[in-house]
């Protein structure tokens, strides 16, 4: 009977990496869940084609002219050129990229992203173009389903859903899902990065094995470096990865990880109790003067040293070592090992493809401890599991790592929606849309009583207002919007100038009826007695009784006096009465309720502003539309001011 | 000429001051500090005490040159006033309602073309334009959007931010159309908007500046008519100057 795969592998354990026996290694598979790196490993080399291709581009553009723009890549014959080309859209969007760190468009994706655009509308002018391009980008951005977002999710996916260990299936043809079988797993840093496809990662693991040759060798074997630093703490060492065969105490055994070389110091640099290196302190808190901050900050600055000249020592076993596996979790300890950017006299380069982490805990960095990660790098975990268990591993794995849901804003929606129901609409509709603007806007005048604009804006649409007499809001023609509100002088103006109907009533009452406060009745009593025959006052417009301006005035002078003295003559009284008693009580009342008033008030409603507010209500934060708007307003309002104040004069 | 000074024991000049062709702003406060623009400028151009928004920081929130200047929306009614009586009537001012309100971060200038931040609103680019009568660029400095911050210009020549790379210098340079040079002041400090004041005849550079710095300076902005050749000479004169 022929042996169960799971035997064999029982039969070679322990495993090491770098020695899977043959037997085994025919037969083994790479499990599912690292297999659908392959799309993300065909994305990339797709990428990495269309990289090609951009490399070619840019060598094309190489023909250089005289003048050149670095932000676009265009070049231009004179330097008139160039300028002009600095105040295009096409620089503008390019410059904001780039200070974005994002990558530039070349001049016909920007016309495409522009055309794209302009498709929805294009009325506004040449201007605005790259504002909206960008507010478009924004909102998009925002959004969550938008198209960027969704590869970056999905690349952001497929990284988190790496495991450090790559797994292999030990293939057995008559294995149903309930009996176990065995899968061995690596870890992902002995393969190359990124993890090539599945069928490639079997012969890779092929390739790696250790020959015959390579094991019987003594000069020169393949080997690692291990690099640990922290703490003040050092330990380095180059092991040859090929295992020997050493006789002990009369009996044979395989040593794996044979140490070439191994170097640890340490120096005094964390500060005791607070913890943190001394560096990251005087950058947080200034230089510390204390005699321990000054050996501190010595032992770093010798560490460094001590770090650089060891590994420049050690430059020709680095080279040729197969991985660089280093733990240098502080940035001040990544500077000095890999140097900072424009710093070269380090061996190592942060881009190295060898460089790799180590990719679980590690303790202090002592020679033990190294000794004790290469062996767990180095050794092949082994597992039994059916594969009912596998595929709940597999999901709930899945599910641990997949992405929470965003929240989508109900504001985005919506303003979604109604860009959509805008888009829909026909010309006739929006014709009608218009023209209620329009009215809805002279109504909105109407009822603030704006006589002056109301005048300009009725000029403005003629076509739409030529009959004053039509009603405009539900049944109500201008008039009766007009006293609905009390807007009396644009009922005097509508009665006298324009001579409006006022018998005509859309419901059961009439505008005269409608008239809010006596201003506007006086108004339609005035025109009664201006122009007397011209409408049926009385029984039409239901207007009681003329008035002339003289009796007008008469009236209100009188009125007015007599209030005016009544008012005084009971100030008068009431203050000599409550004088004593209520200020006592009001002084104390008011006191408290001030001080609850302030103490409830959240800190910015108080007047704590800083230095130089202005006076002028705040706009800043609104959208440019409505700052327009708010604008607009209070101008008019200015205007008005001064037109009353002239009227007076 | 270049000369050196401190704002209360503070380099950084460029950030207490404001220096044009036609007038200069000085920070309330230190009096040695105003003294010493007062010693070089009293015959020439107005020097005036004020503040900005009730700020020192008057360099960095104001940008300008020979034809106007510009202040934040945050300048307060008086501050505006009395800025207008004291500059020259030739000298336009204006306030600016921007949200980038450092203006001197985002600013910088000489009397013909302007650099800004690229995300500078529209409607003050073209108050730039018309207030500063330059051509107003959208650019970067070294990567950097502040403009102001990392750049030094007069009529003459301009300073760069140091790691500024010589393809962006040419770009640079061919734009505004005077020599550029990528350089340091205040003993290495790389803001240079910030430890720097120059115009066509001075500068003011911060109290640390060593004189390797003081003599690029010099040659850049052409303040000994120097050519620019002898700046070579003139560094091997500091050097041995200061290691003999």
């Amino acid at each position: 009977m022929q042996s169960r795969p799971a035997e064999i592998v029982k039969s070679h354990q322990p495993l090491y990496a770098y020695s899977i026996p043959n037997d085994l290694l025919e037969i083994l598979k790479l499990r599912s869940v690292d297999a659908q790196d392959e799309d993300i490993d065909a994305a990339t080399e797709k990428v990495e084609i269309e990289g090609d291709k951009q490399t070619a581009v840019t060598t094309d553009t190489q023909q250089r002219k005289k003048y050149f723009c670095s932000t676009t890549q265009a070049s231009f014959d004179t330097i008139e050129e160039l300028r002009m080309h600095f105040h295009s859209d096409w620089y503008r969007y390019c410059v904001k990229l780039k200070a974005d760190g994002r990558d530039t468009v070349s001049e016909d994706g920007f016309e495409e992203m522009l055309d794209d655009l302009s498709d929805s509308n294009d009325e506004e002018g040449e201007e605005d173009r790259l504002s909206k391009l960008l507010n478009k980008q924004t909102k998009l951005n925002t959004l969550s389903n938008s198209k960027i977002d969704d590869d970056d999710a999905f690349y952001a996916q497929k990284a988190l859903n790496r495991t450090p260990l790559v797994w292999f299936d030990v293939k057995d043809d008559n294995l149903d899902d309930d009996t176990p079988g065995a899968q061995l797993g690596i870890y992902r840093a002995l393969f190359p990065s990124p993890t090539p496809p599945s069928d490639e990662i079997t012969n890779y693991l092929h390739k790696i094995q250790l020959s015959e040759s390579q094991l019987s060798a003594t000069e020169s074997p393949r080997r690692w470096t291990l690099i640990m630093i922290g703490g003040g703490h050092f330990a380095a060492c180059v092991v040859s990865i090929v295992p020997q065969v050493v006789r002990r105490n009369k009996r044979t055994e395989v040593d794996i990880g044979i140490v070439l070389k191994q170097k640890t110091f340490h120096r005094y640099t964390t500060r005791r109790k607070q913890g943190g290196a001394q560096s990251s302190n005087d950058m947080a808190k200034g230089k510390a003067n204390s005699a321990g901050a000054m050996i501190r900050r010595y032992n770093e600055q010798a560490l460094a040293d001590d770090v650089r000249e060891l590994l420049n020592e050690w430059k020709e076993d680095v080279d040729a070592s197969e991985r660089i596996f280093v733990r240098a979790t502080s940035s001040a300890n990544r500077r000095i090992l890999f140097g900072s950017s424009n710093n070269d006299d380090c061996i190592m380069k942060k881009t190295d493809p060898r460089v790799r982490g180590f990719p679980f805990p590690t303790r202090r960095p002592t020679h033990n401890e190294l000794i004790r990660c290469f062996q767990e790098l180095t050794k092949v975990r082994v597992t039994y599991h059916t594969q009912n268990q596998l595929r709940e591993q597999d999901e709930a794995w899945l599910a641990k790592v997949a992405p929470k849901p965003k929240p989508v804003f109900p504001q985005q929606q919506k303003t979604l929606s109604q860009t959509e129901t805008a888009r829909k609409l026909t010309p006739e509709e929006e014709e009608e849309i218009r023209i209620n603007d329009i009215k809805n806007k002279a109504i909105e005048m109407t009822s603030k009583d704006r006589l002056e604009a109301l005048k300009t804006h009725l000029d403005k649409n003629q076509t739409i207002f030529s009959n004053l007499d039509h009603s405009i809001d539900n049944d109500n023609n201008l008039l009766q919007v007009a006293s609905l509100n009390n807007s009396y002088n644009i009922i005097n103006w509508l009665l006298i100038d324009k001579e409006v109907d006022p018998t005509a009533h859309g419901g059961s009452r009439t505008a005269y009826e409608l008239a809010k406060g006596k201003e506007s009745r006086d108004a339609f009593r005035l025109a009664m007695g201006r122009l007397p025959n011209k409408w049926n006052w009385i029984d039409g417009a239901r207007v009681p009784s003329a008035l002339t301006p003289e009796q007008l005035a008469q009236s209100t002078t009188s009125a007015k006096d007599k209030e005016r003295k009544k008012n005084l003559r009971d100030r008068m009284k009431e203050k000599r009465s409550a004088r004593e008693e209520q200020e006592s009580k009001q002084k104390e009342e008011e006191e408290s309720k001030e001080r609850e008033r302030v103490s409830k008030l959240p800190s910015h409603a108080t007047t704590n502003t800083l230095g130089g507010a202005s006076n002028t209500l705040s706009t800043t934060g609104l959208s440019q539309d409505v700052k327009m708007k708010i604008e607009r307003e209070r101008r008019a309002r200015a205007a008005e001011a001064r037109m009353a104040n002239l009227a007076k004069k | 000429m270049a000369v050196r000074t401190a704002f209360e024991n503070s380099s950084d000049i460029g950030v207490f001051s404001k220096l044009t062709n036609s007038y200069c702003l000085t920070a309330l406060g230190s009096t040695n500090f105003y003294s010493s623009f007062e010693a070089e400028l009293a015959d020439v151009i107005p020097v005036i005490h004020t503040s900005i928004a009730g700020t020192r920081i008057i360099g960095r929130l104001t940008a300008g040159n020979k034809n106007g200047l510009l202040v934040p929306s945050t300048t307060t009614d008086q501050e505006l006033q009395h800025l207008r009586n004291s500059l020259p009537d030739s000298v336009k001012i204006q306030r600016v309602e921007e949200r980038l309100s450092a203006l001197g971060n985002v600013i910088t200038c000489n009397d013909y073309v302007a650099l800004v931040h690229p995300d500078i609103d529209s409607e003050t680019e073209e108050i730039i334009a018309d207030v500063l009568g330059v051509e107003v660029f959208r650019q970067t400095v070294a990567e950097n959007v502040l403009v102001g911050s990392y750049c030094s210009l007069s009529n003459q020549g301009g300073l760069v931010h140091p790691k500024t790379s010589i393809q962006d210098q040419d770009e640079l340079s061919s734009l505004l159309q005077v020599p550029l040079a990528a350089g340091t002041i205040n003993r290495g400090s790389d803001v240079l908007g910030a430890g720097l004041v120059v115009n066509d005849w001075i500068a003011f550079t911060g109290q640390d500046t060593t004189s390797t710095e003081i003599s690029v300076i010099e040659a850049i902005f052409k303040l000994q008519g120097q050519e620019s050749t002898a700046v070579v000479n003139d560094l091997r004169d500091t050097i041995i100057d200061q290691y003999s």
